[in-house]
């Protein structure tokens, strides 16, 4: 390692110089969370990965294969948990470079993996490497933008989050193009596009690294005059990791992220299947929903942020819990009625606020924990995130399946499980509620 | 000089989210078309 290498990455060579423009940082941070975003769309692989060898009995099973996908998701909780303390030291230039080398070089051995057709080395590469650059880039810009946008700060991470849920528009079209360009008769090209991924996102990603900068301390947006009282208050106490994880508002932050995601997630992992069931269209319309519910969980991310930056962030939550709740129990009616233009309306709403849930939480923990290390507590909260991926989807696939098991037609048969969503949302609605200042007590010293 | 960086910057983001927006609408068509097709039924 060369002498001038640390200071390239330390913290001290990431703040801006005078005259720097706030609003090159959204961009940095979106070119982050639009590559790792990119997991979201991996099940394109799934199937081609299935058939490697050629569809002989040597190959790669479907649940095999998900546990590629799985294995990503539970190391971005469980990085982001265990490395929020070093993203908020190390500052977001490294935690963006390591979370490209991670990420993209995860997607080169699990490359490497599909090339030898040994499996262990692509859960090692996408699921095991590749996670913590998930993890990692996830959390890398929450607090830098909070500090440079401390007059909109919903918004602000609103933007990086949307570009997470962005990642899922690109990764997938991409990683099928791809494929298509490298595909022989005698491969699938699924180890070439994972090459080509590597290398494309890792420019995209360290340009993110290079553009980021942090505002110099005490910095302020001009002309802005801090709010003293009110929704719109300034935060001006800071609450460390360590102590914030142990507090009653955290837990119950928790409980609001779990419920909210749950709900969400699992109406969108079985959205195509679900509107074939209930209005016995075609796979194609079927595909084309889960298509359109995309698009509205990233532009809920975005707006319903931006919203809690005016009313405040329990107030939007509210919002999400009470009218998420009324549409989810709607549902059923509007398979009874066979008004398929309702229920796509109602269902790409109740998306966007679940898509709003996940960019607003950091806002969220801002108000209550201050800035300082809100990173880092964020990541700690992103677990309620990995609990719900696996609660979400298993209600749904378990309910409608053992109601169509028990001879309830297909169209009614996710008519109970709407209404669990329902009183999913009314749990997070109470833990909303019950979120309360913390007590001075636990402020660090000024 | 700042203005072109900060445009350019937007472009570098902007466009693959466009192009990943443009293909999921190319990919709703078929769903509008349907939807479309029922409500001329009625």
């Amino acid at each position: 390692m060369t002498p001038g290498l640390p200071s390239f990455f330390s913290r001290k060579a990431t703040v801006a110089e005078p005259g720097f423009n706030r609003w090159m940082v959204p961009p940095a941070a979106i070119a982050v969370h639009i590559c790792i975003g990119q997991v979201y769309g991996f099940s394109v692989f799934n199937e081609p990965l299935t058939r490697e060898l050629g569809k002989t009995a040597a190959d790669w099973t479907i649940p095999q294969v998900g546990w590629i996908y799985s294995i990503a998701l539970v190391m971005l909780g469980l990085s982001a948990a265990f490395f929020g303390k070093w993203v908020e030291r190390s500052g977001p230039k490294k935690t963006m470079f390591t979370s490209a080398a991670c990420f993209c070089g995860g997607l080169l051995v699990a490359s490497v993996g599909v090339r030898m057709h040994q499996l262990w080395l692509v859960y090692l590469g996408y699921g095991l490497i590749g996670g913590i650059g998930l993890g990692l880039g996830y959390i890398a810009p929450v607090s830098t933008l909070m500090r440079w946008f401390p007059d909109r700060p919903g918004m602000a991470t609103g933007l990086a989050i949307m570009g997470f849920g962005g990642g899922a528009l690109i990764g997938a079209p991409l990683g099928v193009e791809l494929m298509n360009r490298f595909k022989t008769p005698t491969n699938t090209g699924v180890a070439s596009a994972f090459m080509t991924m590597a290398g494309l996102y890792a420019i995209w990603m360290c340009l993110g690294a290079l553009m980021v900068r942090v505002p110099p301390l005490g910095w302020k947006p001009d002309g802005w005059t801090p709010l003293k009282t009110g929704r719109r208050a300034a935060v001006t106490h800071n609450v460390a990791v360590d102590i914030a994880w142990k507090t009653p508002q955290f837990w119950l932050l928790w409980v609001v992220l779990c419920m909210n995601v749950s709900a969400g997630i699992g109406v969108l992992g079985q959205a195509s299947l679900m509107c074939q069931d209930m209005f016995g269209v075609s796979a194609a319309v079927g595909g084309g929903f889960a298509g359109l519910l995309s698009i509205f969980n990233m532009g809920g991310r975005f707006l319903w942020s931006s919203v809690s930056d005016l009313t405040g962030r329990r107030t939007v939550y509210t919002i999400y819990f009470l009218l998420g709740a009324a549409l989810y129990v709607s549902i059923p009616l509007t398979q009874q009625l066979g008004n398929k233009a309702l229920f796509v309306a109602v269902t790409a709403l109740i998306i966007s606020m679940y898509g709003g849930g996940f960019a607003t939480i950091p806002a969220y923990l801002r108000d209550a924990f201050g800035t300082h290390q809100v990173g880092a507590i964020h990541g700690r909260l992103i677990t309620a995130w990995s609990l719900a991926a696996i609660v979400g989807p298993m209600l749904v696939n378990y309910i409608s399946t053992a109601k169509k098991a028990a001879g309830v037609p297909k169209a009614e048969a996710y008519n109970s499980t709407m209404y669990l969503m329902g009183g999913i949302l009314m749990v997070g609605l109470v833990a909303n509620l019950l979120v309360r200042p913390v007590h001075p007590k636990h402020h660090l010293a000024p | 000089m700042n203005r072109f960086k900060l445009l350019v910057t937007w472009l570098l983001v902007g466009l693959p989210l466009v192009w990943g927006v443009a293909r999921s609408v190319q990919k709703s068509l078929p769903l509008f078309s349907d939807v479309a097709a029922a409500a001329h039924r009625k």
